[in-house]
């Protein structure tokens, strides 16, 4: 499966690969360090996973989901922040993504993926 | 200086124990994270150049909180009183300035200062695999020269400042606070830091 992990921060970016490569093995993994580094990758990539960041400068986490399910793409998003607001929660819950509070449960993350293999 | 990677870590550190202070703000207040912190700015500074930026004020409050564990320091919590004022108001629904404030009061600032101090704390020592124990916190309202004894601190020594803003639900900003953090031995923390992020980046490339 492809997996597209959005973060400004390296330390996240790669803290989230650790964690998701342990769980789900022979997963491919493309990182991007913004909201706009991500969009150059849609069209070439059609992602089983997409883990968003919410809080980006430019492209915010919320514009990039946005932009992903326009696309038709058809796996399972989650938007990411440590700022566990209420009207973030209702954003997602209007797009019908998914939200966690950093740092990301990857238990419910690989949940559907492990259920199906 | 600040390595781009401990900078990135630290960073992110904080912004995750700012969360979760929020939510812990919230318990203690009954309501949804009604005081909110935006993402901080780092900054790495001596403790005399800090000292000189807050003595601007004729008195600040301080909250103060001794850790030790692996990493052994002094965390330091400062505002305005106005911001003092404020937070009293949120926290126990009274108008008082910060120059009239019980113990009650105190109290009440303290507990709120401690939850920042240990959730950030808490945010960086986790990923490290360390530990530590914090101790009483202890609120104060002084002027900036009467925090920092010669017995405690080191003037020429470098600290960590997380330059905070504040704000109430999602709108009215209330100010900005600092959060210090003096190491006794802040080499420890950078060289722990640094062989965690080269590992994670090593599996991660």
């Amino acid at each position: 499966m492809k997996i597209l992990i959005v973060d400004d921060s390296m330390t996240v970016r790669a803290q989230t690969k650790k964690l998701l490569s342990a769980e789900l093995e022979d997963s491919e993994f493309v990182l991007a360090a913004s909201g706009e580094e991500a969009m150059g990758l849609l069209d070439a990539n059609v992602f089983d996973l997409c883990i968003i960041d919410y809080n980006m400068d430019g492209i915010t986490g919320i514009e990039l989901a946005q932009e992903i399910l326009k696309q038709d793409q058809s796996g399972d998003i989650y938007l990411c922040t440590a700022n566990a607001q209420a009207a973030i929660k209702q954003q997602c819950l209007d797009l019908g993504i998914g939200f966690m509070e950093k740092p990301i449960d990857i238990e419910r993350v690989v949940a559907p993926f492990k259920k199906g293999a | 200086m600040l390595s781009p990677y401990f900078e990135d870590y630290l960073k992110e550190s904080f912004n995750r124990g700012l969360g979760k202070a929020s939510v812990s703000i919230g318990d203690l207040t009954g309501s949804e994270a009604e005081i909110k912190f935006a993402v901080p700015r780092l900054k790495l500074e001596s403790l005399g150049e800090f000292k000189n930026k807050i003595a601007i004020h004729d008195k600040i409050c301080g909250i103060k909180q001794r850790f030790s564990g692996d990493f052994e320091g002094i965390a330091m919590l400062f505002f305005s009183p106005a911001i003092g004022k404020k937070l009293i108001q949120i926290l126990l629904d009274a108008d008082i300035p910060v120059d009239y404030i019980t113990d009650i009061e105190s109290d009440a600032l303290a507990e709120i200062g401690s939850v920042l101090i240990n959730h950030n704390l808490k945010a960086i020592v986790d990923d490290l695999g360390k530990t530590f124990t914090s101790y009483t916190p202890q609120f104060s309202y002084k002027n900036a020269f009467q925090y920092f004894s010669p017995e405690e601190f080191q003037h020429e020594k470098q600290i960590f400042r997380l330059e905070i803003s504040l704000s109430r639900g999602e709108e009215t900003e209330l100010g900005k606070i600092s959060l210090i953090l003096y190491f006794k031995n802040a080499v420890e923390l950078v060289s722990s830091v640094d062989s965690y992020m080269n590992e994670l980046l090593g599996e991660a490339t």
